[in-house]
């Protein structure tokens, strides 16, 4: 895209009120932006809306204002344009979030597994107006009927002449027309390009050694730093003896910073071994007494007394006292680090009031927004570049990447400083899903209904992390849902799955509980509870099936089912699981259906699942964040673990299908995994797992 | 600093660096070559890995001094490599779409093409067991094994990127 393209763009999104809700901001660049052309404005090329813009010479760029995790976000959102615009797919090309996100229709964050449920319809929209001028201005141009003018792959064809003209040579005329507000859409059935594989449009990039992270990058005169950080959440820096440090070849500087000591440097190793020589005097003593199993010691006593209500149907006391049968139970769930493969890192250069920042980033936005807060200027000021990220997982929706470099690269005005976290500066220093610790107890009739469902959840972390207790999808009729938050010096973050990932594991481990306790099979007894949710039963259908729940198994094989709904999609999955007389759990396969509604492109959702189990197997059976004191036990992959090649078992994706409009599938399919698995696990031993990561020492014969 | 002299890619390159850098740094800060990742320093992931006189190493625990008038194979040399073995594995990584985000795979390339170097038709136990060192986040590791395989020509070279199967 052109500079001149980028520079109008801004104006009219300025014009049009920009950061009003998404549909109307959509909405309105599309009508100022008709206004502008038919002013005969002197623009190269036609751009229907914000997001989409046609050159002369037919290329489709198409801003991708999600950012490109690992998800194929940057493959998706130009098919969803390709499909509607009757595009050749070779014509499409992606263009990177906008440099100024203050400017933008709309935030710049990805998560929530949010890209494509709200870029569909407008996306659509715009592509399918942009059609639909394209075909009239092919009309006027040869003076027939719009209606025997047909779309088709990037060109336009007046079927009963034969005669042809591509979209680079119609922009200019299709330009000066009217938007239409309500263009027709393609029915499902017509589709050519959704629903169809399509490989990532980066990837010989990334299987070629030319794709550029974050980590990755190389400006001139670039310095590289780290920060030495407290070895416990809130500890004090008493006195800092950088004298060693600054003797270390390479060192540049040596920084004091609000969050710690920055060691600058002419290059990565300089730095490390630069921090490795300071000597700093830190005093702990605040964080003395914080850590994960007094948390878990306070919550277990804070249980005993009635929380937040946050959710509440029927009367479930009343119920519970009346019920047939009482079941009871609690569950520990830790803190988990996010742990992508590329560890934190951001540069940023400030000069004469303005500030540019590199940042492999999930929040464009936040960052910049956090920049201009650091450097004291406005968000206009931050030019922020979004740069590839190895992985997020929620990571990157905090910006202390970013905050760290603007709070080195101010102190060093008109140097570029990328500072780089090492994997032990990413562990220690993490947003973490928050540690959570339940209590439920759950009540069934006589014919073994589940009639009654409490559900008190306490957490080290604000309400929206920790769980609401509308996570529970059955049709139970007295419900009471409860929450303790507790605001601790650990931070703590979106992780993938959210409150999901432990809300989804207890909830289904619970249920699994209690139709045991019915007397009555797993899966009938969600089947039959599943009344108000026909989206998540059909998953759960499709699952069984697929996984031929009933059937026979190998022997010392045994099966668990679990499902939830979360993000809008839906997902149910079977694993089987063995257990050695050691305790060791090993999964044989996993069996996942899923509905998203229309699926965007195949391949990429079916990498997506794959994804969401493997991440889902790591933190049932290998890793957590241990706070001791403040301190964070683990620091690398030796004692923070992460599925192997060896560990991982067959993962079979299957897709209900349906035409509705499309949800996520980034996370979704993350919550059902560890319940299936535990639930298995319960099969095989009659044990139930009420700590995550499984500990073998309590499953051995 | 003493100057080491080491041959990167075919291409003989001197750099002046202490001894004991590792070799990583080397690649990536002196170098440029910024295909070879840093992940996590000590061995755990096989994200930096490259080929030291043709077999995997892990170039984060690798000092410089080491690979001191040896070869060395970054994923860079596969925009003009003749190997068959690595062009082979970087067409099957992309008819299985293995990366997700990507940064891992570098590493794994280069793992796997020390595999086949070995062991032309490795059975399904020894792919993970070779590889088992190579972490990747996003979970891509059946998709690498079914890419090993295609270019070892030991998995028919179907079209398997279908999502589910009915």
């Amino acid at each position: 895209m052109t500079e001149r393209t980028f520079s109008r763009r801004d104006f009219l999104l300025t014009g049009a009120g920009a950061g009003v809700a998404l549909v109307v901001a959509v909405n309105l660049p599309l009508t100022d932006l008709a206004a502008e052309e038919a002013r005969g404005d002197a623009v190269v090329g036609f751009h229907p809306a914000a997001w989409i813009s046609i050159d002369t010479d037919g290329i489709v760029s198409v801003v991708v204002d999600e950012h490109e995790l690992g998800q194929g976000v940057l493959t998706a959102l130009p098919m969803i344009v390709a499909e509607e615009l009757e595009a050749d797919w070779s014509k499409m090309r992606p263009l990177p979030p906008p440099e100024d996100p203050s400017t933008w229709v709309r935030t710049i964050s990805t998560g929530g597994s949010t890209s494509i449920r709200t870029a569909w319809q407008p996306l659509r929209n715009a592509a399918a107006a942009a059609r639909e001028m394209l075909r009239t201005a092919a009309a006027q141009t040869w003076g027939v009927d719009r209606a025997e003018c047909v779309a088709r792959n990037s060109e336009i064809v007046h079927q009963k002449s034969g005669r042809r003209l591509g979209y680079g040579a119609l922009v200019e005329a299709a330009s000066r027309l009217p938007v239409p507000a309500a263009p027709p859409l393609k029915a499902n059935k017509d589709f050519t390009i959704l629903g169809k594989p399509k490989p990532r449009v980066e990837i010989r990039e990334k299987v070629g050694g030319t794709a550029l992270y974050g980590y990755d990058l190389d400006l001139p005169g670039m310095l590289t730093a780290v920060v030495a950080r407290p070895p416990a959440f809130g500890a004090v820096l008493k006195s800092v003896d950088d004298v060693a440090a600054r003797r270390v070849a390479g060192v540049v500087d040596v920084i004091r910073i609000p969050q710690g000591v920055a060691v600058v440097a002419k290059n990565t190793w300089s730095a490390l071994e630069g921090r490795k020589a300071l000597r700093l005097d830190w005093d702990a003593s605040p964080a003395k007494g914080l850590g994960s199993e007094a948390l878990f010691a306070e919550f277990q006593e804070l249980a005993k007394q009635p929380g937040q209500v946050t959710r509440n149907i029927g009367d479930a006391p009343a119920a519970l006292g009346a019920a047939a049968k009482v079941v009871e139970s609690e569950f520990f769930s830790p803190f988990m680090d996010h742990i992508p493969m590329e560890p934190m890192n951001a540069a940023a250069l400030v000069k004469d009031g303005k500030v540019e920042v590199w940042v492999p980033t999930q929040i464009a936005t936040g960052s910049q927004q956090a920049a201009a807060a650091v450097a004291g200027v406005k968000p206009g000021d931050v030019k922020l570049h979004s740069l590839l990220a190895g992985g997020a997982f929620g990571r990157r929706l905090s910006p202390d990447d970013t905050i760290l470099a603007v709070e080195v690269a101010k102190r060093m005005p008109g140097t570029t400083v990328h500072v780089v976290w090492t994997r032990e500066d990413s562990i220690r220093n993490g947003t973490y899903r928050p540690l959570t610790y339940h209590r439920l107890r759950g009540g069934l009739d006589a014919a073994g209904k589940p009639v009654a469902w409490m559900h008190h959840v306490l957490g080290a972390g604000a309400g929206g992390l920790v769980g609401r207790g509308d996570e529970v999808p059955y049709a139970i009729p007295n419900l009471r849902a409860e929450i303790h938050t507790k605001k601790t010096a650990i931070p703590v973050g979106a992780w993938r799955s959210v409150h999901f990932t432990h809300m989804g594991w207890v909830i289904e481990t619970f249920m699994d509980e209690l139709a045991v306790a019915a007397g009555k099979d797993p899966y009938q007894f969600r089947r039959d509870a599943l009344g108000n949710s026909p989206k998540l039963l059909a998953c759960l259908d499709l699952a069984a099936e697929k996984a031929g729940w009933g059937k026979p198994l190998p022997k010392g094989v045994f099966r668990g089912i679990a499902c939830a709904s979360s993000f809008a999609s839906h997902a149910a999955e079977v694993a089987e699981v063995s257990v050695s007389p050691e305790g060791r759990v090993r999964v044989h396969r996993v069996v996942a259906a899923v509905h998203v509604g229309t699926v965007i492109n195949p391949d990429m959702l079916q990498a997506q699942v794959e994804g969401a189990v493997t991440l889902a197997l790591s933190y049932t059976l290998k890793h957590q964040i241990t706070v001791e004191d403040g301190a964070v036990r683990e620091g690398n992959f030796d004692d923070y673990p992460i599925m192997r090649m060896d560990d991982m078992p067959p993962v079979e994706v299957y897709v209900v299908p349906s035409e509705d409009a499309p949800t996520g599938i980034g996370e979704p399919p993350v919550p059902p995994l560890p319940p299936a698995v535990c639930n298995a696990i319960f099969a095989a031993t009659g044990k139930r797992i009420r700590r995550l990561p499984i500990d073998p020492k309590l499953l051995r014969v | 600093m003493p100057a080491i002299t080491l041959m990167v890619n075919g291409r003989r390159r001197t750099v002046d660096a202490l001894p004991d850098t590792p070799l990583l740094w080397v690649l990536r800060d002196e170098l440029k070559l910024k295909g070879t990742k840093y992940s996590c320093g000590m061995s755990e992931c096989g994200a930096c890995t490259v080929h030291l006189d043709g077999a995997p190493v892990r170039s984060c625990v690798t000092p410089v001094s080491m690979a001191a008038n040896r070869s060395v194979t970054t994923i860079e040399a596969l925009a003009t490599t003749k190997d068959a073995r690595l062009l082979a594995l970087q067409a099957a990584w992309i008819a299985d779409e293995v990366p997700q985000c990507g940064y891992c795979q570098p590493g794994m390339l280069l793992q796997a093409a020390g595999l086949l170097a070995k062991n032309a038709h490795p059975s399904d136990a020894e792919i993970e067991r070779w590889m088992a060192g190579n972490l990747c986040r996003c979970g891509t590791y059946s998709r690498i094994k079914r890419a090993i395989r295609r270019a070892a020509g030991t998995e028919a070279a179907t079209q398997t990127t279908e999502a589910g199967h009915d």
